[in-house]
């Protein structure tokens, strides 16, 4: 079942961009919804994945271009009671980032996709994802040297 | 950056999520067949309609073209006796004949099937139809999906649906036609007539459960479809709220 295998994979890749749940199980909705009404044919399950992981980076952007979020963090919570400050540091880093490079940060760490695979799946070139890659890495960087400086 | 990988681990679909998501998408897959049966039933009887009308229209021209060569061959022919008897009952044949086609023509217009097409708001609905239709606050459910219906200027409707299949569907006439749209099993139907602030309003329901109040002010017949729970119970505000809109003309 798509949900068991795919599920968990959009709900973080929606919760990336939108940074709270409800927001987030509306987008997982929308995608299986597109997958049951499009009954796409797939070559492979990483073919499936990845159609799966595009339409949802799309339809993400889409309500962070036309929708008013909801202005809940839950997964900040939830670090915040595990006392987890550490990932917290990290989240809101992420968090700070634009969406164009925060998704790139998303699909090279949390999905291990490579730079040339990335850009396949949101259409661009090699070249352009590997910039943003790069320069988000140097954005987290300063953000996080920030936050620690900050602490002590 | 293992430590995001970390931070998206805290991130699961729950048990409830997952109940939640797969009933919505279950709930908009049975709606979206309803519909799809709902257009193809209308599109094939829009279609028969026209196959009839038009074989009635043209059975009655070609009665019609018969008729011409008679009149013109006898207003040809005399020059004096115009009001002779054999003249005279051409012309009025004739006449008739066209008449008769007139009127077909009409009758055919008022029974085609309307295509209703869809507006964004109530608003949007009232200005292209013409008709007094306004938003309903008293809908006895939580609404998902609101539809705002133009049937060409003959009837404007709106219909909201709920998460669980609920449904409430409003529609007002230009006249006093029925034009509710709904249809009850005939051996099981009720029919009680009750009356909703000094109007008289007829309630129908059957074996399946829905409501229909249907009632006639100024001129125009208006209905209220409601599927859902206690729809008998419910009904009667909801009917009791389009009069005060009328009444106030939507300012209630």
């Amino acid at each position: 079942m798509i949900m068991d295998t795919h599920g968990n994979r959009i709900l973080r890749l929606a919760y990336s961009y939108l940074h709270n749940m409800q927001d987030a199980e509306d987008i997982l909705q929308d995608v299986l919804m597109k997958w049951v009404e499009q009954k796409p044919e797939f070559e492979s399950d990483e073919h499936e994945k990845a159609w799966l992981l595009r339409v949802t980076a799309n339809l993400s952007k889409n309500k962070l271009d036309y929708n008013k979020l909801r202005d809940t963090d839950e997964l900040n919570d939830e670090l915040a009671a595990e006392h987890r400050e550490d990932l917290s540091f990290v989240w809101e880093a992420v968090k700070a980032l634009p969406a164009n490079y925060s998704e790139v940060i998303h699909l090279f760490y949390a999905e291990g996709y490579q730079t040339d695979e990335i850009a396949e799946m949101l259409g661009e070139s090699g070249a352009n994802i590997r910039t943003r890659l790069k320069r988000a890495r140097a954005k987290l960087k300063e953000i996080l040297q920030e936050e620690y400086d900050f602490g002590e | 950056m293992s430590k995001y990988k970390e931070v998206m681990e805290h991130i699961e679909v729950t048990e409830d999520m997952r109940e939640r998501v797969l009933g919505n998408i279950a709930q908009k897959r049975r709606r979206q067949k309803i519909r799809q049966t709902v257009r193809i039933v209308s599109a094939a009887a829009a279609c028969v309609v026209v196959v009839f009308g038009a074989a009635y229209i043209l059975k009655n021209r070609t009665g019609i073209d018969t008729q011409p060569p008679a009149v013109t061959e006898t207003s040809a022919a005399q020059t004096t006796a115009l009001t002779t008897a054999g003249t005279t009952a051409a012309a009025t044949t004739y006449t008739t004949a066209v008449q008769t086609a007139a009127s077909t023509s009409t009758q055919w217009t008022d029974v085609a099937v309307i295509m209703p097409t869809e507006c964004g708001s109530a608003e949007e609905l009232r200005t292209k139809s013409g008709l007094p239709i306004y938003d309903v606050r008293s809908v006895p459910f939580k609404v998902t999906e609101t539809h705002y219906e133009n049937g060409n200027g003959v009837f404007a409707g709106i219909t909201y649906w709920g998460e669980e299949e609920e449904m409430c569907s409003i529609r007002v006439s230009r006249d006093t036609t029925d034009q509710s749209g709904i249809g009850f099993v005939e051996e099981t139907r009720i029919d009680k007539a009750i009356e909703v602030d000094g109007v008289p309003v007829t309630l129908t329901t059957d074996i399946e459960g829905g409501y229909l109040a249907s009632w006639i002010t100024d001129g125009r017949c208006c209905s209220v479809f409601l599927r859902g729970k206690n729809n008998a119970e419910n009904i009667l505000p909801i009917v009791s709220e389009i009069l005060a809109q009328h009444s106030a003309g939507g300012q209630s």
